[in-house]
């Protein structure tokens, strides 16, 4: 019992310094990539979000970003990831944005990093009436998408995002809003969700992809990390192949 | 000062999380579960927070005469109707049966009309006819006839084309987005840990 304790301990030593490599390894390549002005490949999501801030601010219509309804507590790296994107609209498409969410510590979340944007691109001048709309539409999932639908009522849309940890509720955000949109880009972690939200929309992104948008949508010199992980991802799509092809040949049941 | 002091107060909360959760050993539980019994704690304001937040909206939205009025009327009944039950009459089991006998009717109803909703995205998504769509067209029509229960029965063979499908291909491509997602997260995670993404302070 007593070697097992101690065999459970070394994994996890093994593990934190694992982690401290992973981290290490991260801050080197940002330090080696800060010059790099390019994206590492191109993410059509990304590419379409500056589109999407150029097309409000001609057009003088909103854009609607819904962060879904997970909670922080649970999904804490997608929605520091969808923050990162939201404050990248919130600076474009001031005072044009409008920002929904479904769980109240997101709501929280949301409001510190999106409204604090706000005020640090030029929304100081501006009364609180006139900042990007940050609101709590309901407290769980079913409750976001009527919520959502009736936030952005009335409101004439350059596009809508929905960008964080959604659930089956996505679809009906998504399918069942009154208002049109002309462009709806979406990004979730979880590939049960993107299943819905993809149906009608322009562009997607899912998996480790979704956590990249900071590097993407700032474009400011982290890039580093995401070296790492298509690294790591090469290594994994080789894995993946050859346990596909180890199965088709009969091993492993 | 107080953005040092944010990074400061998150990195320390990370480390002592990642620490306790990889080596127990090293004693960090009670400060562990202090942490996370805070957060509880912060949940509750932030729910505080929140619906504050979506009165006031509310609020701003009858006052300014903006969208349909009906809404926000009949939201700011039933939420000030529900806290008033649920606050004055706590054992009355009231509260148990507005959410039995209304909310979760209500919630099963709109869910229901996911299965209609995913129907007209479909034909949406392939009237488009991007390269996208031919491939979700043929993986949905494919697997939808293999699933069917009759396919099995008429040939064999697809059964046993339908099981290597969702265990081998299937299950190897979602393991491999899955393994992809925790790779970002620990990335993200890390990132905040270290400082050098604060999503916590604005920036």
């Amino acid at each position: 019992m007593n070697a097992l304790a101690d065999l459970s301990s070394v994994a996890g030593c093994l593990w934190l310094v694992a982690l401290a490599l992973y981290a290490l390894a991260t801050w080197l390549l940002d330090m080696r990539l800060s010059r790099r002005q390019r994206p590492l490949r191109t993410i059509t999501v990304y590419e379409r979000l500056a589109g999407l801030v150029s097309r409000s601010v001609e057009t003088d219509a909103a854009v609607h970003l819904s962060l879904g309804s997970g909670s922080l507590l649970t999904e804490a790296p997608q929605v520091a990831s969808a923050c990162a994107l939201g404050q990248r609209l919130m600076e474009g498409a001031l005072p044009r944005a409008l920002c929904t969410c479904g769980s109240p510590t997101l709501y929280v979340a949301a409001a510190g990093a999106l409204q604090g944007a706000a005020i640090g691109h030029g929304g100081e001048q501006q009364t609180a009436r006139e900042r990007p709309s940050v609101c709590l539409v309901g407290t769980e999932a079913a409750a976001l998408a009527p919520g959502a639908w009736d936030a952005a009522d009335g409101r004439q849309l350059a596009g809508e995002v929905f960008f964080g940890p959604f659930g089956a509720e996505g679809l009906l955000l998504a399918e069942g809003s009154p208002t049109v949109s002309p462009e709806r880009l979406v990004g979730t972690a979880e590939i049960d969700a993107l299943v819905g939200l993809s149906l009608g929309a322009s562009a997607w992104v899912v998996g480790e992809d979704v956590y990249a948008a900071r590097a993407y949508a700032h474009k400011d010199g982290q890039q580093g990390g995401l070296a790492l992980q298509d690294a790591i991802r090469v290594v994994l799509l080789l894995a993946v192949l050859a346990g596909l092809g180890l199965r088709l040949a009969g091993w492993g049941g | 000062m107080r953005r040092w002091l944010s990074v400061l107060l998150v990195a320390l909360t990370g480390l002592v999380m990642v620490a306790d959760g990889l080596v127990p050993e090293l004693g960090l539980g009670p400060v562990r579960r202090g942490l996370v019994d805070g957060a509880v704690i912060l949940s509750a304001f932030a729910l505080l927070a929140g619906v504050l937040n979506l009165l006031g909206w509310h609020l701003r939205r009858l006052r300014g005469g903006e969208g349909a009025s009906g809404g926000s009327i009949l939201l700011m009944l039933a939420l000030l109707g529900t806290a008033t039950v649920t606050i004055a009459l706590p054992e009355s089991g009231a509260p148990e049966w507005l959410y039995a006998h209304l909310y979760q009717p209500i919630q099963a109803s709109l869910m229901a009309l996911l299965a209609f909703y995913s129907v007209s995205a479909a034909y949406r998504t392939f009237a488009l006819r991007t390269a996208d769509a031919v491939l979700l067209m043929i993986s949905a029509v494919l697997l939808l006839f293999l699933q069917l229960p009759f396919t099995a029965a008429l040939l064999p063979v697809l059964g046993d084309i339908r099981q290597w499908l969702l265990a081998a291909p299937i299950a190897g491509i979602m393991r491999g987005v899955l393994i992809g997602s925790a790779l970002g997260a620990v990335t993200v995670s890390l990132r905040v840990l270290l400082g050098r993404e604060r999503p916590q302070v604005g920036e």
